[in-house]
């Protein structure tokens, strides 16, 4: 609180100006003639003086403001009256210049009731303002918080508005009039003179009324403009028509989604149409205007729309353009794949190929596409190496055009229950072979059965991988059988399994994991042995031809793989490097020619100078004085083949995949060809081991006597000889094989039906060659050039397939055949 | 172990710091991978001076490589690579 304001001089002339009016209004003001109007005049001028003397102490101009507002009211009254009293007696002095000095008490009274006409007049607006205000004040604020309730509340508002405007309309047209009544003063006193003067009192008298309340005037028209604004507010108000611009959100989740779209759209439409103070908004792309007002409901509006705009693209529109872009995409997907697959099939055929000349030194191991090595025919690897640079671009194409478009790229290499599969493909295998023995035995053609076999093999050949579930539950069970502890037959069967995971092991060192390796080793072979024998005694023929094929197959590569993982540890530690890393290179292509164009002659030499150290191409041709053409080179190549042929050791195993019983497989048939071949080119050296033997053995009767001594060496004679087809002979023991392998291993034994003394005739041979068994037939092309070269290189004849009067019988290894001495040598 | 392709490049840890070799062939020979190495220098360009015969080994847990110098098995895989890189030849002539 000011005390410069609120001090005991300004609350004394406040309450004396309010005094003053309630006295002159209530009419308890003495007024009687012009003396006591004198009074009042001295009265208002000591009333105002003593206002400017507290205004014009105050320094301070905020408390002078203050003392302005403050008085506002009785400033305002306090100049009415004086303009009117003032007037009023400048009136009066006229009247009595015109009239005389006498002024008729009725006269002075109804002047002074003008004045206080004028001064309630005054009151009547002022209230009539204040209460505009404060009706304003309260609508606004409905309008603002509780709009429904606004319509009510606005005709209330404009009931009482209308009240206090009539009456302060009648207050002014009272006012009007007055300033308008010269007639009223003139018909009185009809006095002729002076008329003009008479009219100038009530000249004065209008215009220090209009003087006196211009505010009013103008508060009255600023009332009128602002009740425009409300009876608009009052009209959107309304409820029918506030639902035009309100969202109702009950009425809304009735709706689907289009129709939800297209109400809100009706909604902004409608606020873009009602009336008020604009703004500038956007609306589909354009500038449109909306009453400021209403901005609150135009955004709650944009909010919703733009949800559903976004719900119809997920639910309707992307959905739509997903199931055409999918079309797309899986068309184009599939061309890519098919693409994909045709090289797939090329490399994995290239492979197929390869299979029949495995370990041999005719394949190279080249790419690993699952962990595991490919194998493909030296001949094919530049077709292997384009069709793989091909495969793994359309690989990388594959997966990056399923990432880009979302699709799902399935599993190349996927195999699914292998196990099963597996098992059923052994069976199919076996049944079929089986048809293909009885078709071969009543002499049926079995070529459809051997492609059947043949397809069904490649198909195993490829679920290989499959099977590692199956072959580590039977090593299990094998190392079980020989190792007490079950902890360390699981480890056992663990390694065998999987090599590497021991050798890359860093427990273990290198020393330890050789011994864990051949001990495995030692004990798959024993078991091998064993689990032979056990087929041998105990299970059916079915049975045994089952086990036979399941226990060949699972060990065999068993033991392949820990010989290959003995392989892998080094020998001479100070020859071993460490590989750092490995990458591919940046021009693969590039590389690739300059390493054939580079190292082909580096690597002939090698072969055949047998340099323990590699020279340059460059040194040893400068030495050697050899063009380094191609074709040159070729020349010299192959004069060292006949005599690296020669020297090449075949190395095979038995441990072939299939058993073909009457039929050479590809290597074999391979290895002889080459055999026949150097057989054909060393002719002329070459006598006949068929010549001699038969003379030597004609020369010899079996009817002439012959000391022992002859029969002795004659006997060595026959036996040096080899046996010929339809050689004949008896057996020793009843013992007979189904196929030449058998016979060979000596494993699945059977029991002739024919007696031991019945003839059987040589039908077939087999050879050992090198460790490898190779089967003639009679009946095969160049059977007796075959034999012969395979003879001539010292090839030992292990068991025969004999022929009797029922017909095929079997095959007979050489120690149970004795054979006749009619039937040798023929 | 890595997967191991023809003209892959390979950095080996030699006592005279590290080199890097390519795969200028590969041959499986008894139960063993041979690789025959030509270095290559930071261009990828062949260093003809310095080409190797070597097995693939596993040394103390790590890949590795073991240089073949037994004259015997020296002469058997040489001539294995001779046959493979005459049909390289061989094909490379039949295509020109």
């Amino acid at each position: 609180m000011n005390k410069d304001i609120y001090n005991p001089r300004v609350a004394n002339l406040e309450q004396e100006i309010s005094k003053l009016e309630k006295e002159i209004l209530d009419g308890t003001y003495k007024m009687e003639t012009t003396f006591h109007l004198d009074l009042l005049v001295e009265k208002i001028d000591s009333i105002w003086k003593e206002y400017e003397s507290i205004y014009n102490g105050i320094e301070n101009p905020i408390s002078k403001k203050q003392l302005l507002e403050n008085l506002a009211r009785e400033t305002e009254f306090l100049k009415l009256l004086a303009s009117l009293v003032k007037n009023l007696r400048t009136g009066l002095k006229h009247y009595t210049q015109v009239v005389g000095d006498f002024i008729e008490p009725s006269v002075f009274m109804n002047s002074w009731n003008d004045v206080k006409l004028v001064l309630e007049c005054n009151n009547k607006l002022r209230h009539y303002y204040k209460s505009m205000e404060s009706l304003f004040e309260k609508m606004t604020d409905i309008r603002n918080n509780h709009a429904i309730l606004y319509n009510q509340e606005f005709v209330w508002f404009n009931d009482n508005i209308h009240k206090i405007e009539k009456e302060a309309s009648d207050a002014m047209n009272r006012i009007e009039e007055l300033g308008n009544s010269t007639d009223r003063i003139v018909e009185q006193k009809t006095y002729q003179q002076d008329n003009e003067k008479i009219k100038t009192v009530s000249k004065e008298m209008k215009k220090s009324i209009k003087e006196a309340i211009p505010a009013i005037t103008r508060l009255y028209a600023v009332a009128d403009d602002k009740m425009i604004d409300y009876e608009v507010d009052a009209e959107d108000f309304k409820e029918e028509n506030r639902k035009n611009i309100t969202i109702d959100e009950e009425y809304l989740n009735t709706l689907s989604l289009v129709e939800r779209m297209e109400y809100i759209k009706l909604v902004m439409q409608n606020i873009i149409n009602s009336r008020g103070q604009k703004r500038r908004v956007k609306y589909n792309g354009e500038i449109v205007s909306i009453p400021e007002k209403h901005y609150g409901k135009w955004i709650k509006c944009q909010t919703k729309m733009k949800e559903c705009m976004r719900q119809y693209e997920k639910e309707i529109v992307n959905p739509l353009l997903e199931e055409q872009n999918e079309k797309k995409y899986k068309e184009e997907y599939a061309n890519l794949y098919s693409e994909f697959q045709q090289v797939n099939d090329r490399l994995l055929s290239l492979t197929e190929n390869a299979k029949g000349y495995m370990n041999t030194n005719q394949v190279v191991a080249v790419a690993s596409l699952n962990k595991e090595p490919l194998y493909v025919l030296k001949t094919s690897l530049n077709r292997f190496n384009t069709y793989f640079i091909e495969y793994k671009r359309l690989q990388k194409e594959l997966l990056r055009f399923g990432e880009r478009n979302n699709l799902k790229v399935p599993s190349i290499e996927s195999i699914e229950n292998v196990e099963i599969a597996e098992k059923d493909l052994y069976s199919q295998i076996y049944i079929l072979k089986e048809e293909n023995y009885k078709r071969a035995k009543s002499g049926e053609d079995t070529s459809t059965v051997e492609t059947k076999i043949k397809e069904l093999q490649a198909k195993l050949f490829q679920m290989n991988q499959g099977k590692k579930f199956a072959v580590f539950a039977n090593l299990k069970v094998l190392f079980r059988s020989t190792l007490p502890a079950k902890d360390i037959s699981t480890f056992y069967a663990g390694v065998t399994e999987k090599p590497e995971r021991l050798l890359k092991s860093k427990e273990y060192t290198d020393k330890e994991k050789e011994s864990i390796l051949k001990d495995i080793l030692e004990k798959i072979t024993r078991s091998f042995s064993n689990a032979k024998g056990q087929t041998d005694k105990k299970n059916t023929l079915k049975e045994k031809k089952e086990n036979s094929a399941l226990v060949k197959n699972v060990l065999l590569e068993q033991v392949s793989k820990v010989k290959r993982g003995i392989n892998l540890l080094p020998r001479f530690k100070e020859k071993v490097f460490k590989i750092g890393s490995i990458r591919e290179a940046r021009n693969e292509k590039r590389l690739a020619v300059a390493v054939s164009s580079v190292a082909v002659v580096s690597a002939a030499f090698v072969g055949i100078q047998g340099l323990s150290n590699l020279q340059t191409s460059k040194e040893v041709i400068n030495t050697k004085n050899i063009e380094t053409n191609k074709e040159d080179y070729l020349m010299l190549s192959n004069t060292t083949t006949a005599s690296l042929l020669k020297e090449m050791e075949v190395s095979s195993k038995t441990s072939s995949m299939s058993l073909e019983n009457d039929y050479l497989s590809h290597a074999e048939t391979n290895k002889l060809n080459a055999l026949f071949k150097e057989q054909e080119d060393t002719k002329k050296n070459v006598v006949s081991p068929k010549e001699e033997p038969p003379k030597e053995v004609q020369a010899v009767s079996h009817a002439e006597i012959i000391t022992p001594k002859e029969a002795k060496e004659l006997e060595n004679k026959v036996e040096d000889d080899y046996v010929d087809f339809g050689d004949t002979f008896t057996i020793k023991d009843k013992e007979i094989y189904q196929n030449y392998l058998d016979a060979a291993n000596k494993e699945n034994v059977l029991k002739a039906s024919n007696s031991v003394d019945n003839v059987r005739m040589v039908d077939g041979i087999t050879y050992e060659y090198n460790g490898a068994y190779i089967f003639i037939s009679n009946t095969q092309e160049d059977a007796e050039a075959k034999k012969a070269a395979l003879e001539n290189n010292g090839a030992k004849q292990v068991n025969y397939r004999g022929v009797n009067e029922n017909g095929w019988e079997g095959y007979f290894v050489d120690e149970n055949v004795t054979f006749t001495m009619e039937g040798r040598g023929r | 172990m890595e997967k191991l392709e023809l003209y892959k490049i390979l950095t080996i840890e030699e006592e005279n710091g590290d080199k890097d070799y390519t795969i200028a062939n590969m041959v499986d020979y008894n139960e063993t991978t041979y690789l025959y190495l030509i270095e290559v220098d930071k261009e990828e360009n062949l260093i003809e001076s310095n080409q190797m015969i070597a097995r693939l080994v596993i040394k103390d847990g790590d890949e590795a490589i073991e240089k073949v110098t037994e004259e015997k098995e020296l002469k058997e895989v040489a001539r294995m690579f001779f046959e493979l890189f005459k049909d390289m030849s061989e094909e490379a002539i039949g295509e020109d």
